[in-house]
């Protein structure tokens, strides 16, 4: 199990990986890239890890996607699986690995059937295909949404410093352009607010963000409010943006593209607020309201508020 | 410095599939319909490279069935200077193309290969970097920016968060995201102009070892559907009884 990366840092999406792993088997951790020491010891307290192999970089070793796969296929003899998130980090590295291997992954995993067989999505989620691995060492990375994390506990798996081979020729890391964002992540998100090209004739996402602010929540967006410069583009939702979970998602102005419900899936419950009676959100809301959202949203953040006052 | 642009056709993503428990058409759903729209970004990035006068050549290639030769005039006429079309009939995993591309990048000695961030159809997203591995080329996926500085490509990756800016030493492999540009249409006058163009068509050999093999293909979890709501009053409520609200 490769340790999550969120801008170079650890991630918490390492736990719901190694959920997925220990359905599999004994689960060693790989805690590499920036800030590796940080990614040990936080996966070290994990439940179900039972090692952490730290990798510790050096100028020699920097800590390239190109190092690392070529760090891991040094150590795949030893392994039958080998996992990732399918975040920006593992989706890159994974594949790469599976070049050196000569050996496909099986990307987007949401579901472990038996030691060799997992499903995955495709289509952007309008079929399921069953896949059955053939080769091993089996690449695989795992959607997050599609597993709970495992627990944090007090015994601490042991570190162990793994032995690195010569660097090999890599791109060269210049930095990361952060969002300032001072709200939740989408990927952890328990609410989430998203805005579409509905917004666009406001020329902002104000309404979205105050909604998102009054519940505490996440802002996401569709495509279309990306294109139309409302929102950047981190806060897509979709296939070919980030696939989400949280306990309530609330899409206003959006139409629901089969693209956009391809993120949204594995809400727990889905609102939609659009004017169009037969917007497709509609169809596969558990809630769904027509009206105009800016004049629904904020007396939505209204009602909301009186009731947590009531209780 | 020469590009080298791979581009799959897939389904039109504008098109819903529906699929019963066991449908396996589904495997071909993706061939034939329209170019994937990530590698139409990536042709479109290789074309500007040209017409900034940074890159000398512009080939594209497909590895799939003969259908797949009007995508690739489609590219010609987009801007293109040379078509390869790697012909099987075979459904290939990603690895077999990941292959035939590197193979390709070495003997046509290019300097740069532009692919999508993944196919819409199967949502793999690791031909870009399988090819990078195999070549020991250096990679970047997701990217929104891409330049060629100084003999470097200067590019921002699309990563959780953020962008992440990287410099890649050449020859390189780059997969491009939605934001990097929008894609040209091809002009009438270009698309008479790309029937004299050069389209090369080569037999890919057959080749077995499966990395992993599709059982079975079936529709998704449905979710229930649920109910209309006449008013915000009445939403709020609901999303108060469902436990739903912080
Ligand atoms: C290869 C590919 C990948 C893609 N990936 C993604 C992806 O990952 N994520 C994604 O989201 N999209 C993706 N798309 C784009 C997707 O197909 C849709 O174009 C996009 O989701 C539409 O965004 P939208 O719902 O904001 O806009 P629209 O479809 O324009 O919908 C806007 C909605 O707002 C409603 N509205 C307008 N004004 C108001 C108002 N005042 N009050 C209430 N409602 C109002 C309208 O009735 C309409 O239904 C992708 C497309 C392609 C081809
Ligand atoms: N059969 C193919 N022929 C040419 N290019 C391909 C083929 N399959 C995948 N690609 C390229 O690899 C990218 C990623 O595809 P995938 O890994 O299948 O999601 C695509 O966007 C194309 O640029």
């Amino acid at each position: 199990m490769l340790a999550s990366d969120r801008l170079g840092g650890p991630s918490a999406l390492t736990a719901r990986a190694v959920a997925a792993g220990t359905l599999l088997g004994r689960v060693d951790l790989l805690a590499a890239g920036s800030r590796s020491g940080e990614k040990a010891e936080a996966g070290r307290r994990i439940q179900g890890v039972d090692a952490v192999l730290l990798v510790n970089h050096s100028d020699a070793f920097p800590p390239s996607t190109e190092n690392l796969a070529w760090l891991i296929q040094g150590m795949a003899g030893d392994y039958r699986w080998i996992l990732a998130v399918h975040d920006a980090f593992g989706a890159d590295l994974i594949p790469r690995v599976g070049g050196l291997l000569e050996i496909s992954p099986v990307t987007q995993v949401n579901a472990i059937l038996a030691p060799d067989v997992c499903t995955r999505p495709v289509y952007a989620g309008q079929a399921v295909a069953r896949v059955i691995l053939k080769k091993f060492p089996a690449l695989l990375t795992v959607r997050p949404t599609a597993f709970a994390p495992a627990a944090t506990i007090h015994a601490l798996a042991p570190v162990l410093e793994v032995s690195l081979p010569a660097a090999v020729v890599s791109g060269r890391h210049q930095g990361y352009r952060s969002s300032p964002n001072q709200r939740p992540d989408l990927s952890e998100a328990a609410v989430i607010v998203a805005g579409g090209q509905g917004l666009e004739s406001a020329h902002s996402f104000a309404a979205v963000e105050a909604l998102a602010d009054q519940l505490g929540g996440a802002v996401g967006a569709t495509r279309g409010a990306v294109d139309a410069g409302l929102a950047s583009s981190d806060l897509q939702i979709g296939q070919t943006g980030q696939i989400v979970a949280p306990d309530l998602y609330i899409g206003l102005g959006i139409s629901g593209a089969i693209q956009h419900l391809a993120g949204i899936k594995d809400a727990g419950i889905i609102v939609a607020i659009n004017h169009d009676p037969n917007a497709p959100l509609h169809a596969v809301a558990d809630y769904s309201l027509v009206a105009d959202l800016f004049d629904a949203a904020p007396r939505l953040g209204e009602a909301i508020l009186a009731r947590k006052k009531g209780r | 410095m020469k590009v080298l642009v791979a581009l799959k056709e897939v389904g039109d993503p504008a098109v819903a599939v529906h699929v019963a428990a066991g449908d396996e058409s589904v495997q071909r759903e993706g061939v034939g319909g329209v170019i994937n729209p990530f590698d139409e970004i990536a042709l479109e990035a290789a074309i500007g490279l040209k017409e900034q006068g940074l890159v000398a050549e512009v080939v594209a290639v497909s590895v799939g069935p003969l259908v797949w030769e009007g995508s690739l005039r489609t590219a010609l006429a987009m801007g293109a200077d040379r078509a390869i079309l790697l012909r099987t009939d075979s459904v290939l995993e990603p690895l077999q193309v990941a292959k035939a591309l590197a193979a390709c990048a070495i003997r046509e000695a290019v300097g740069l290969i532009l692919l999508g961030r993944q196919g819409v159809d199967h949502d793999w997203g690791v031909t870009g970097p399988m090819t990078a591995g195999i070549l020991g080329w250096p990679q970047a996926t997701c990217v929104s920016r891409f330049g060629l500085v100084r003999g470097y490509g200067e590019v921002v990756r699309e990563v959780d968060g953020g962008g992440q800016l990287l410099r890649l030493p050449l020859p390189a492999v780059v997969s491009c995201d939605l934001g990097l540009n929008t894609p040209r249409y091809a002009s009438l006058p270009n698309i008479m102009k790309a029937r004299s163009k050069p389209l090369e068509i080569r037999v890919l050999p057959q080749s077995a070892d499966p990395s992993w093999e599709i059982l079975y293909y079936g529709p998704p979890v449905q979710r229930s559907s649920g109910r209309r709501v006449a008013s915000v009053e009445e939403l709020a409520e609901q999303l108060d009884q469902a436990g739903v609200l912080p």
